[in-house]
This record gives C-alpha cells, sequence and structure tokens, in this order.
C-alpha cells in the first residue's frame, strides 16, 4: 500500500502538457511522480550572448541546452511549481536560493513568491521568468545595478544579530578607518551554541586598540548576557570587489583566507592578537570573570554599486569566531566559524526606505498634547522616519485612555508616568529620537518652566486646547519653529489643520476665528462645530473624572491619518509658501467621503489697540484683500459694506474675517457711500444661529475716492453705531492704498 | 525586472529600419534609425507589418503620444525615410492631434539627428521622394527655430546636424552639429551614461580623391554605438550603423582608422545598402566579367567582434546577379563572420515562428555582447505582457490582476 504512487491531477496534466509546449523547450525528458511532487525533466533551450553561440556554453558556464526540472507540487496550483538546474550548475552566479551541495540548483527567478506570480499572471509567467534567469545567466546579466548588487548567498548562517547597519554604513563613508571597534552582546538561545541572538551596538567604540575595555567584557551574571568584542574591517579606500562569490567561510583558516583575499591579513592577525588578549577565556579567568565564548569579525567590502535593498555599495558580512577553550595563544585552524546574518534594526533610515520619504536631516517637531489626536499623528509622522520631537504633555495616562489613544499601555505600567514619557518610550522602540517634557505647556519660555530646542522647526498643538490656543496666541512671543495646529470636531467628522505664516504673519487665533466663519456656509462644518456632538461628562471608573467626547477608535484614527498626511505633505514642500493655510477636512460616517479644502491666507493687518480704543484689530490678509479689491473696482466711486467676525474679550481682539455685501438700496457716489441696513438684523440673527453667536457684527468698511483721512459723517456715524451695542465696533476705511480705523 | 536595452531590426525588405531601445537611469530611452513603412493597405501576409511592429515596441509619452527620443535619417533615399508623412508628427509639438479610435497615433520625435544634406538643393544627385521632402521641412524648421531663439528647444523641436555643411550653412549653428569623430554620450538632452556613440561619417567632400559634389549614399551617416549594459559604463555592444556608404566612403574609412581599428569594430553590422555589391567594389557586378572586392573597404567592415552578426535588411538574397541584395556580397560577408565565429543574417529569412512572414529580429545588449532575444513572453515585450494575462485567466483565482503580498 505504502508504493502507491498518488493520483496526478488534471490540473498538473495540464500544467505538464503547458510545460511541454513552452517554446523554449525542446523536449520533455521525463515525468516522475513522487510522494509529494511531480518532477518532469525538460531540455531548455538558452539563448546565448552570439559571442558564446559556437562553442556552445558561456564564459559563466551556462549550456546552450540547459536541463530543467520543474517541481510541480500534488496540490498544484495551490502551491507553485519551481525548477531546479543541474547538480553542476555553476554556483558562483547570484540570485541562487540556499541549497545543500549535491542536490540540484535552485535559482531565484523571481522577487515575488512564485505561487503569486502564478496566481497573478499564470504558469508562463513563472516559464517566462525561468528562461529570462537562464539567459541572463548566459550573458553575465543576472547583477544588474538598477536592481543592485545581489548580497553573497550564505547557505548555513547561524544566529540572528541586529545591528543598525545604516549607521555603520553611514560611519564606513565618512571615516577612512581599517578597523572599527564595536561592543557584541548576545544571548544564548537553549543549549545549542549555534543559535543566538544578538545586537552589534553603534556607535563604534573606535578604531585604537584602547577602544576596546576588559571591564565591558564578560557575562552578567544575573541576566546572562554576553558582551564581548566585535571588530570590524572594511576593504581599502577606492579598491572595489566585483567578483560575486557565495559564502565559503566556514572554519577559522578559511576565514583567514578569506580576509587575505580581501588585503586585510595583517590587520586580521594583529586585531586577532590584542582580541585575544583582551578577552580570550584565559585572559577572562585571570580578571576572574565568567569567559565569553565567541567574539564577533565582520568585514565591510565595497561592491562595484549599491547592493540591493540599501543606498550603500558596502556589503557588512559577519562571522562569529570561537574561543579556543585550550590555546591561550591563538585559535586552531579548524575552530568552526560561523557566518551570521545582521539584522537590520529599526532606524530612521529604515522607516525611510520602507515608507519612501527620505530626509537629508530629520525634522524637529516640538508636539503639544500627546492625546489621542498627538499620540496617533506622533506615530504615523515617526514612521516615516522623517522627524524628530519633543513630546510636551504633563497629563498622566488613565485606563480610559486605552480606547482611543495611540498606545495600549497595560495599566500597571502607566503608573506615573506623563502621557509624554510613555510615548518617548514607544518612540525609542522605533529608534525615532524623542525627548519628553512633562510640563505644563502654558510654561514654555518661562523660567521655571521650559523651552523648546532652538532647532525646532515646527510647534505642533494637538491639545484642542482654548488655553494653550489663548497661550499660544497672545502670551507666546517668541515661539520656535512654525506653529501648526489640529484638532479635531463633531466626533471626529472634521479635522483640521492650521499653519501660521513665515514668522506669525499669521497666527493660529486668526484661522480659528475664520473657521468659525466657514459655518456659515458648510453644512457640514456647522454641524461639526456646533452640532449638539460636542464634550460631554463621564466618569471612568471608581473617582476617575473626565470630560471628553465619546467617539471610537476608527473614527478618530480615519481624521488623525489624514491630518497626519495634511502635516507631513506641507513639511515635505516646506519652502512652497510664506502665506498662512487652512486644511479643513470632512467626512461622511455613512459613505466615508471625505472632502478636503485648502484656504490661504496673506498676512493679517493689525490695527493696534491705542489710548482711545483698548482693542486690537486683527484684519484676515484674504479680507483685507477683498477690501482693497471692493474699493478699486470703480475708483470714482465710494464703496463699503458690512464687517462680522470674532470678538475675543480675554485678549482684546476683534478678528475681522468675514464681509456682507451692502444690502440692495446702499447708495455709492463720488463722495459719499451710504448702508442700507434694511434685513441685516435678520441676517445677523442667521449668521449667529449658524455660528453658536460666535461670529457677530463688528461694523462697517467703506471707501474713500481720494486719499483723505476718515470724515465727520464718519465719525458720526459710528458714533451711533456704538450706542446700544455691547460689543466693540470698528469702521475701517479705505484709503489712499490702506486701511484705517475711523476713531471718533 | 531592470530593463534591458535592445537593438531590434524591423524586416521592411530593401530598406532600413532599427530600433534602438536604451536603458539608462531606469527609463528606456528610444533611437530610431531610418524607416520604410508601406503605406495603409499594403500589409501582406508574407511581410512583417513595419507600422505596428514599430509601435509594439515603442512607450507612449504623458500625453499619450507615442514616441522616440531621436530620429536619425542616415540619407534621404525613400528606402530610409518612406512612411514619414504618414506616420509621424510635423510640425510644433502644440499642434499634436489625438488619434482616432482605432487608429495608430502619430510618432512624436523628440529630436532629430540629420546629415547636412537638408540644406542642398535639388539637383540630379539629390532629388527627394514626398517623405524626404517632409522630413527635409521638419527639420529645416527645427534649425530655423534655433537659430531665432540660439538655445536648443523644447522636445518635438530639437535638432542635431551630423556633420558641417561644406557650403558653410552650418557655421552659425555649430553648437547644435556633432563632428566626425565626436563621441556622443546625450540623446534628446539626457546624458546617457552607458553610451559612446562615435561619428564616422558623413564624410567631408575633400576627404576623396574626386572631391566632387557627393550623392546622397556617400553622404550618410555613420556611427559606430558603443553600449554598455544598463548601470555600467564601459560599452559591451558595438553596433555599426552606416546607411547605404558605399565602397569609397569605406575605402577612406580604412585609410582613416587602419591603424586604429577599434573604432571601427562590431557586435552588430547593418550590412550597408541592403547587402549591395557596392559597398565592397568598384565594379559593377552585371557589368563587369571579374568584379573584384575593393580590400580596404572590406577590412574597413570588417573589424567584427567574436561572434559579430552582419544584418541584411533586404529581401531574400537569391544565387543570381541582383544587386542589393547582391549573392557574392553576400558570401564576402559570411566570410568575415565566419572567421569570427559569427553568423550572417539576413532580415527576410528570420521566421523563428516558421510563418510566412519574417519577424522582427531583436537582441539584448548585455554585458557578454548582444544576445538575441528569446520569441517567449518575455517581459520586456509587448506580446509578454498580453502573453502573460491571458494565461492567467486560466488559472483558479481570476481577477487577481498584479497581486501584491501583504507584510
Amino acid at each position: 500500500m505504502g508504493d502507491e504512487q498518488p493520483e496526478v491531477s488534471p490540473f498538473i496534466q495540464a500544467a505538464l502538457e503547458q510545460i511541454g509546449n513552452y517554446s523554449a523547450v525542446n523536449s520533455v525528458k521525463d515525468v516522475s511522480v513522487g510522494q509529494y511532487a511531480v518532477i518532469v525533466e525538460t531540455e531548455w533551450v538558452v539563448k546565448l550572448p552570439n559571442r558564446f553561440r559556437k562553442q556552445g556554453v558561456s564564459d559563466t558556464g551556462v549550456r546552450g541546452v540547459e536541463t530543467v526540472y520543474w517541481r510541480l507540487p500534488l496540490d498544484y496550483p495551490q502551491r507553485a511549481p519551481s525548477p531546479r538546474l543541474r547538480v553542476d550548475f555553476p554556483t558562483n552566479l547570484p540570485h541562487l536560493n540556499p541549497y545543500t551541495p549535491g542536490e540540484l540548483v535552485y535559482p531565484c527567478i523571481s522577487e515575488s513568491p512564485l505561487v503569486d506570480l502564478l496566481h497573478s499572471m499564470g504558469l508562463t509567467a513563472l516559464l517566462d521568468a525561468a528562461c529570462q534567469w537562464l539567459n541572463n545567466a548566459a550573458a553575465n546579466e543576472l547583477h544588474c545595478p538598477v536592481q543592485g548588487w545581489e548580497h553573497v548567498r550564505r547557505d548555513n548562517t547561524k544566529g540572528l544579530i541586529h545591528a543598525d547597519t545604516h549607521a555603520i554604513r553611514a560611519d564606513l563613508d565618512a571615516s577612512t578607518d581599517v578597523v572599527k571597534f564595536y561592543n557584541y552582546r548576545y544571548y544564548r538561545v537553549g543549549s545549542s551554541e549555534g543559535f543566538l541572538m544578538g545586537e552589534l551596538i553603534t556607535p563604534s567604540l573606535g578604531a585604537s586598540n584602547s577602544a576596546l575595555k576588559k571591564k565591558n567584557l564578560g557575562i552578567d551574571t544575573y541576566t546572562s548576557i554576553r558582551n564581548a568584542p566585535g571588530v570590524l574591517f572594511r576593504t581599502e579606500n577606492g579598491k572595489v570587489f566585483d567578483e560575486y562569490r557565495p559564502e565559503s567561510v566556514h572554519d577559522f583558516v578559511s576565514l583567514r583566507g578569506f580576509a587575505k583575499g580581501l588585503g586585510l591579513q595583517h590587520a586580521f592577525d594583529a586585531r586577532l592578537k590584542h582580541i585575544l588578549a583582551m578577552s580570550s577565556p584565559q585572559s577572562m579567568q585571570k580578571q576572574d570573570k565568567a569567559p565569553v565564548e565567541e567574539f564577533m569579525v565582520t568585514f565591510a567590502v565595497k561592491r562595484p554599486f549599491n547592493l540591493i535593498g540599501t543606498e550603500s555599495p558596502w556589503e557588512l558580512l559577519a562571522y562569529r569566531v570561537y574561543f579556543s577553550q585550550d590555546h591561550a595563544e591563538k585559535i586552531p585552524d579548524e575552530s568552526v566559524v560561523r557566518p551570521t546574518q545582521l539584522i537590520e534594526r529599526t532606524c530612521p533610515k529604515l522607516l525611510q526606505a520602507v515608507s519612501g520619504d527620505k530626509v537629508e536631516e530629520p525634522v524637529n517637531i516640538g508636539l503639544l498634547g500627546c492625546g489621542s489626536l498627538g499620540s496617533k499623528v506622533a506615530l504615523h509622522l515617526a514612521k516615516t522616519g522623517c522627524y524628530k520631537f519633543e513630546l510636551v504633555d504633563n497629563d498622566y495616562f488613565g485606563s480610559h485612555n486605552n480606547a482611543r489613544h495611540g498606545l495600549i499601555v497595560p495599566d500597571f505600567s502607566s503608573l506615573c508616568f506623563s502621557k509624554s514619557q510613555l510615548l518617548h518610550r514607544q518612540l525609542s522602540s522605533l529608534n525615532v529620537e524623542s525627548t519628553p517634557i512633562d510640563k505644563d505647556i502654558r510654561s514654555m519660555g518661562t523660567k521655571a518652566g521650559f523651552s523648546l530646542s532652538k532647532r525646532t522647526d515646527y510647534v505642533l498643538d494637538t491639545t484642542a486646547s482654548l488655553p494653550v490656543r489663548y497661550y499660544l496666541s497672545h502670551h507666546c512671543e517668541s515661539l520656535r519653529g512654525r506653529l501648526v495646529q489640529s484638532t479635531l470636531y463633531g466626533k471626529s467628522t472634521m479635522g483640521v489643520v492650521a499653519l501660521e505664516g513665515d514668522s506669525r504673519s499669521v497666527r493660529v487665533d486668526d484661522i480659528a476665528a475664520f473657521v468659525n466663519a466657514l459655518c456659515i456656509g458648510s453644512e457640514p462644518i456647522k454641524k461639526a462645530m456646533y452640532g449638539g456632538e460636542g464634550p460631554q461628562s463621564n466618569h471612568f471608573g471608581e473617582g476617575c473624572g473626565s470630560v471628553t467626547t465619546i467617539m471610537n477608535d476608527i473614527d478618530i484614527s480615519l481624521m488623525s491619518a489624514a491630518v497626519s498626511s495634511r502635516i507631513n505633505a506641507h513639511i515635505k514642500n516646506s519652502n512652497d509658501t510664506s502665506e498662512g493655510i487652512l486644511h479643513v477636512g470632512t467626512i461622511d460616517h455613512s459613505s466615508l467621503d471625505m472632502t478636503w479644502m485648502t484656504y490661504r491666507f496673506p498676512p493679517t493687518l493689525i490695527i493696534p489697540r491705542n489710548n482711545d480704543f483698548d482693542w486690537n484689530v486683527r484684519v484676515l490678509g484674504s479680507v483685507a484683500k477683498n477690501i482693497e479689491d471692493l474699493s478699486i473696482d470703480d475708483p470714482m466711486l465710494e464703496n463699503g459694506g458690512v464687517i462680522a467676525g470674532q470678538v475675543c474679550q480675554l485678549s482684546k481682539t476683534i478678528y475681522v474675517n468675514y464681509l456682507l455685501d451692502a444690502p440692495k438700496g446702499s447708495v455709492r457716489t463720488r463722495d459719499r457711500f451710504v448702508l442700507n441696513v434694511e434685513g441685516l438684523a435678520e441676517e445677523f440673527e442667521r449668521i449667529h444661529e449658524r455660528t453658536n453667536g460666535q461670529i457677530t457684527f463688528l461694523g462697517t468698511w467703506h471707501s474713500h475716492t481720494s486719499a483723505t483721512p476718515p470724515s465727520t459723517i464718519d465719525k458720526n456715524s459710528l458714533k451711533k453705531l456704538q450706542i446700544n451695542y455691547d460689543l466693540p465696533i470698528v469702521m475701517l476705511t479705505y484709503t489712499g492704498g490702506h486701511i484705517v480705523r475711523v476713531e471718533c | 525586472m531592470s530593463k534591458k536595452s535592445t537593438i531590434s531590426h524591423i524586416p521592411v525588405g530593401n530598406g532600413d529600419m532599427t530600433l534602438m531601445k536604451i536603458a539608462s537611469n531606469d527609463t528606456y530611452h528610444y533611437v530610431l534609425v531610418d524607416m520604410h513603412i508601406r503605406q495603409n493597405g499594403e500589409s501582406d501576409d508574407d511581410k512583417c507589418d513595419a507600422l505596428a511592429s514599430l509601435h509594439d515596441l515603442l512607450d507612449k509619452d504623458d500625453e499619450g503620444r507615442p514616441y522616440v527620443d531621436v530620429l536619425i535619417l542616415t540619407h534621404p533615399d525613400e528606402d530610409h525615410i518612406r512612411g514619414f508623412r504618414e506616420n509621424f508628427h510635423r510640425g510644433s509639438p502644440d499642434d499634436y492631434v489625438a488619434p482616432k479610435d482605432g487608429e495608430y497615433g502619430k510618432i512624436f520625435v523628440r529630436e532629430i539627428w540629420s546629415s547636412p544634406l537638408i540644406f542642398r538643393r535639388k539637383s540630379k544627385n539629390n532629388s527627394l521622394c514626398k517623405d524626404a521632402t517632409a522630413f527635409n521641412t521638419e527639420a529645416k524648421r527645427r534649425v530655423e527655430l534655433y537659430k531665432a531663439e540660439k538655445q536648443i528647444g523644447k522636445q518635438g523641436d530639437r535638432i542635431r546636424l551630423i556633420g558641417e555643411d561644406e557650403d558653410g550653412k552650418t557655421d552659425e549653428i555649430l553648437d547644435i552639429v556633432y563632428q566626425n569623430e565626436d563621441v556622443i554620450d546625450t540623446l534628446n538632452e539626457v546624458y546617457i551614461k552607458e553610451l559612446s556613440a562615435r561619428v564616422l561619417g558623413p564624410l567631408a567632400d575633400d576627404e576623396f580623391e574626386d572631391n566632387t559634389c557627393p550623392d546622397k549614399n556617400r553622404s550618410s551617416i555613420i556611427i559606430q554605438w558603443g553600449l554598455a549594459s544598463h548601470g555600467y559604463s564601459s560599452p559591451s555592444n558595438y553596433i555599426l550603423l552606416a546607411g547605404d556608404a558605399g565602397v569609397e566612403v569605406w575605402d577612406v574609412l580604412w585609410e582613416k582608422y587602419k591603424n586604429n581599428t577599434d573604432v571601427l569594430q562590431y557586435d552588430i553590422l547593418l550590412a550597408p545598402h541592403h547587402c549591395s555589391w557596392h559597398t565592397l567594389s568598384h565594379d559593377s557586378f552585371s557589368d563587369t566579367d571579374n568584379p573584384r572586392v575593393s580590400e580596404d573597404a572590406k577590412s574597413a567592415l570588417g573589424e567584427a567582434r567574436p561572434g559579430a552578426v552582419i544584418v541584411s535588411s533586404s529581401d531574400e538574397i537569391e544565387d543570381n546577379e541582383n544587386d542589393p541584395p547582391n549573392y557574392q556580397a553576400m558570401k564576402e560577408y559570411a566570410s568575415i563572420t565566419d572567421e569570427n565565429d559569427g553568423t550572417f543574417q539576413c532580415l527576410a529569412d528570420y521566421k523563428p515562428s516558421s510563418g510566412k512572414a519574417p519577424e522582427v529580429l531583436t537582441y539584448k545588449l548585455t554585458n557578454s555582447g548582444p544576445q538575441e532575444e528569446a520569441k517567449t513572453s518575455e517581459a520586456s515585450s509587448g506580446t509578454a505582457k498580453k502573453a502573460a494575462r491571458t494565461a492567467a485567466t486560466g488559472t483558479l483565482f481570476t481577477g487577481a490582476g498584479n497581486a501584491i503580498g501583504h507584510g
């Protein structure tokens, strides 16, 4: 019963026919059915480069006719067929899968998994890929500078060593030292001496022998973590190694031979002597320390072009070398050396490479607020690898924060840690630089408080806190970096990103006031801001209270991702404008349609307070421009209209951010403008309703046809307006190319 | 899969049509040397559809226009420029008209390379067919733009001249003239590190013994194309394209370069003038009893590298006195390739799929020299994409599209 041949499915039958009919296949020589797969032996025609056609074999050792074995799993097409080549096929070619000598050679014919290729493009795509691979192998075209240099094929690596390979390569570019010492830290897994977890710690200790200190070597009694020497040798400057060879090092004598081939034998021998003197078992015993079992040797070999998946031509080949327990002065030639794999440690460069964003120097963000929105934005930005952070928040993480925060914090771990510290801890896992500052934002810039770094490029306020906005707008004179403010409204149905103008020429409070004005014409914005979805008081657990808005993590994540994208895009194109910018996004939660609008603001016109009028007037740049345009539209007639906006009693600031056309019946002459007020009261009723009373009547504007100061009529009208109105009234006049405030 | 440079010889009977697709900086740059495209309705089962083949090989730009980066007319004979009026955009780039449904778009020529023959008046030695006249008009439009603006214009307005005009018509535009022995590494104002194209002709009138006004064949553009594999800069492929350059040209070139024969070497030679006897001999094949081969010309054409291919872009070559293609000329070329383990290939005979019509012969330009492209569905060809898609519909899981793994 055991010898019974498995049944060959109709799918395999069809595949066999397809392989037999493939254009490069001369003939099918044999089909055998095994326990797990059907093996098809085919005679395959390879297109040799013209110069090798007569001799029938290329200089890379590929023949004009090759035997290709296709292995079809019995559950094909659930799993993909794969090709094999003759046992003596040249193995000094790149793009071969690891294999055991004596077995059929297994070419790596596709960058994507074969099963994916099969299911997306069909069996022909696999046959084409094999055909192309063989033709490229014959023409010495498997290496491609555009794709990158293939890493040395290593069929038998042992151990996983984490290393910041980007930092090591950057160091190789920056320094010409032939040798660098590193701390090599490892932990043995189980009793096997072959497998271990380790880390090559950057930055390097330096090039001199004295950099390696005895006191730092040995086994940690409590953790059993070994601290051992690591040494890196780089090939001579200007020398490029362009011959591809699979791994050949397996013992100490072959390691020395490899070093010799790279022109590094003398450096290797000299440093080996030092390492033995410092950290051999005998040396460690003299120090009464438990000896480490091994050390690490890494060769940095310069290739003719960048390695696949990197932006560097330096190939890092690492080996674990065992100390001999018997020989004090040397390592026996036959001592086992294990090629080991350096696993790229998570670092900003890796994050950049994977996310596709690139910067020369990270952008410094001062993040104000590490709550739900702030943490998510910080994590999104951090994962691009393009940012460094100062994290400001003095609030502590509560259990309920787990419902919506970017972090997941076990209850016990959150004790005694501020949100900024917890976020810092998370960013550290990405090896993204950050500094936690658990201080009240409002103490920023004060003696007892804190200040952001001088290198801060952007200050990102995600607190949604009106006191913080007030502080940043009115009490923070020397803000480092450009201020960006982001807020979510209406259960995250609306997101706002406001970017101040250059040198605070447009401030976030100007833009925030404008957002209120948007409610007048936009139902989704009005609904989000004043639709009754505001904060509610809720209690979570005994004695734990919080005023917050009830919404789930999904909704807040949708908008915070979009907000992050806006911020990231703006910073990447940071030189695009000096204007203030507002992005407003709304989402329809039933369809998930998202709509974004962008507004740009020229510098705000500031009319400062004086002894007679105790209010600062800030006319939004776009409104001032509108007044100017309407004034010069017909320079022979006076023009005018109504101004509206927001009033901040605390800061004594009037924000002019909305214009209403003069109602019908208003009179415009060469020396007079008469505003008809019919219907204005009703219109302001409507505006108040839509903006929750935030946008209100502020006064009037009009133009003069010549550069004359405000007239007596102007002043009298202003006086009349001020009677019976509990808010300050502003009258603006466009005269002589400027906007001025009329004073009584 | 990384891009690979190729050269494609489109079989057009007695005529030339060669497309080089040069991969550099992960982009293809298209160079079309000559064309011989029959009019619509002239398609025939036993002829290759040159226009369809060309469109299969080309890409379209962002505006949906099929384009070539450089169009080179070696000389203005009809069998080298036929089809230009009908199939290529002429005039300002802004006037490009999108094709009707089902029609090929006009091919947009980003830059023209022309000999200074465009400045010659019509004469007995310089009569032009309609396509050549249209080419002349377009080339002159571009020259005039350059003269007016004193700077290289935008794509579609650019032109380079290969060689100086004997009557001084290029004196004031020398900045856009490539001289003999210049090595060109730029196509359509883009530096191509894989390219070293050496200009060998047209030769100046005073380089010939008779020093008379040249005929068009004598004025053919001759370029030795040195091409490295994608990403490399040291050429590993040499291609010699010389239009219809005749025996007197090759005599002069041998005299010039017999001590520096590297500039004449090739992996692929397009046999000049469709394998004409007049490329190799001063004697008429039909009017002379014992026509003799010019040893100098044959030497100049004999710098074949190992495995070199001499391609005859011609009708089938029969054992008779026809010229071109000429049977005896073929034998002379075959003697050259035999010495170098190479091959002689007449395009009319290239039928790898055993059909009636000859097919496009494409070589990949590799680190080991030219390598015939497999007639499978290799990823670089348009046919390949179609074939692969067809195959995908036969699998169990259709509609996967270009599936992307998750990780």
